[in-house]
C-alpha cells in the first residue's frame, strides 16, 4: 500500500510544501526554518521517494495532488497554504483544482502549467535529462550544477552548492521513481484550468532558470485571476539556494493571505 | 439572434464533465472501499480508484493539449 512520511515543524497557520522531481521532504532543509518562525510547516516525502511507498508507480500530478490532500488529513488539517516548487508547484496546481477548498493560499515556485502552450527547456537541457537516468546519484548531482544554479550563485556561492549535493545524496531515491515522476511532469496540463484556481497565488521564478525556463512563470501569473509574479534577478532553478532571502518574502505572503 | 458556443469550448464542457464523472466515481469506489472490512475486497477497491484516477488523468490530459494546439 502507498504510505506517505510527513513532518511537522512549528506552529500557527499550517503550510504544506510540495517538494520536486526526486526530492524528498528533506530538500526544504534551508526553508523550514525561516518559514516555521511563524508558520506550522509540513513537509513530506513524495510517493516513492525517501520513507514514503507506493503501491503504484504510475504516477500523475492528480495522484501526487490526492497525495499531498491525504497528508492534511493525517495531520487534522482542514486548510492549508501550499508551497510548491518545480514539480512540486505542478501538483500544486492540481491540489487548488481538485481539492480548492483545503488551499488557503498558493506559492508556485520554478513550475509551468504544461500543455502544448508551455514553453520547454533548449535541447541541451532535455538532453542532459535523458542522460541523467544513466548516472549515478552522485554523478548526477555534479553535472546537474550548470542546470540547477544561475552563473551568479555558481561563482560566487560554492559552499551552498555542495550542502546542497552532501544532503541531496543523503537522501538517494529510486531510478524507478525518478521516471516515474518525469513521466507525471511531462503529462502535466493545467494550462486551459488556471482561470478556476481561487486561492490568492503568487509565483516566484529566477529569471535564469534554464530547467523550467521564465516565460512559463508570466504564462501562470497571467493565467490565475489576481496571481501575483515575483521575479528573482540572475537566479537560476534552485533559486531558495540562490536566493535565500525570498523566503521570509513568502511567509509574509502566506501571514497576509490569512 | 441566439449566440453559438464555439466548438473548443464545447469541447472543454465535454471534457471537464467527463472528469466530474471520473471524480464521482473514483468517490464511490472509495467510499465503498473504506465500508467494506475486510481485506483484499478494501485494497482492491482502492487500488482500482487509484487506476481510474490515473488513466483518466492521462486521457484528460491528452485531449486538453489537443485543444489547446
Amino acid at each position: 500500500m502507498t504510505s506517505l512520511h510527513w513532518e511537522s515543524t512549528g506552529t500557527g497557520e499550517p503550510v504544506l510544501m510540495i517538494t520536486g522531481l526526486g526530492l524528498s521532504g528533506g530538500a526544504w532543509w534551508r526553508t523550514v526554518p525561516v518559514l516555521s518562525r511563524s508558520l506550522r510547516v509540513i513537509t513530506f516525502d513524495n510517493r516513492g521517494v525517501g520513507r514514503s511507498r507506493a503501491r503504484l508507480h504510475s504516477y500523475t500530478t492528480e495522484a501526487m495532488a490526492d497525495d499531498a490532500a491525504t497528508v492534511l488529513d493525517a495531520a487534522g488539517i482542514e486548510r492549508a497554504h501550499v508551497y510548491g516548487f518545480s514539480l512540486g508547484g505542478m501538483v500544486a496546481q492540481q491540489l487548488a483544482l481538485r481539492h480548492g477548498e483545503r488551499v488557503r493560499s498558493v506559492v508556485l515556485g520554478a513550475t509551468h502549467a504544461g500543455g502544448p502552450r508551455a514553453v520547454r527547456p533548449r535541447p541541451e537541457v532535455i538532453a542532459f535529462f535523458r542522460r541523467r537516468a544513466g548516472m549515478t546519484a552522485k554523478e548526477a548531482a555534479q553535472a546537474s550544477v550548470p542546470f540547477n544554479y544561475g552563473p551568479r550563485c555558481r561563482r560566487d556561492h560554492r559552499g551552498r552548492i555542495a550542502e546542497d549535493i552532501r544532503r541531496r545524496l543523503a537522501h538517494p531515491f529510486p531510478e524507478q521513481a525518478y521516471r516515474a515522476q518525469m513521466v507525471a511532469a511531462a503529462l502535466h496540463n493545467c494550462h486551459r484550468r488556471l482561470k478556476r484556481i481561487e486561492a490568492p497565488t503568487l509565483v516566484v521564478h529566477g529569471s535564469e532558470d534554464r530547467v523550467v525556463p521564465v516565460a512559463n512563470a508570466e504564462i501562470l501569473a497571467e493565467g490565475i485571476p489576481g496571481a501575483r509574479l515575483r521575479l528573482l534577478e540572475a537566479a537560476g532553478h534552485l533559486y531558495p539556494t540562490e536566493q535565500p532571502d525570498i523566503d521570509e518574502e513568502i511567509a509574509r505572503f502566506f501571514l497576509e493571505a490569512r | 439572434m441566439p449566440v453559438l458556443p464555439r466548438i473548443d469550448e464545447l469541447l472543454e464542457a465535454v471534457i471537464n464533465g467527463y472528469e466530474d464523472v471520473v471524480r464521482r466515481s473514483c468517490d464511490l469506489q472509495r467510499t465503498l472501499a473504506r465500508g467494506v472490512p475486510f481485506e483484499p475486497v478494501r485494497s482492491i477497491l482502492d487500488t482500482t480508484a487509484d487506476f481510474t484516477r490515473d488513466i483518466a488523468a492521462v486521457q484528460l490530459s491528452g485531449a486538453r493539449w489537443l485543444l489547446d494546439s
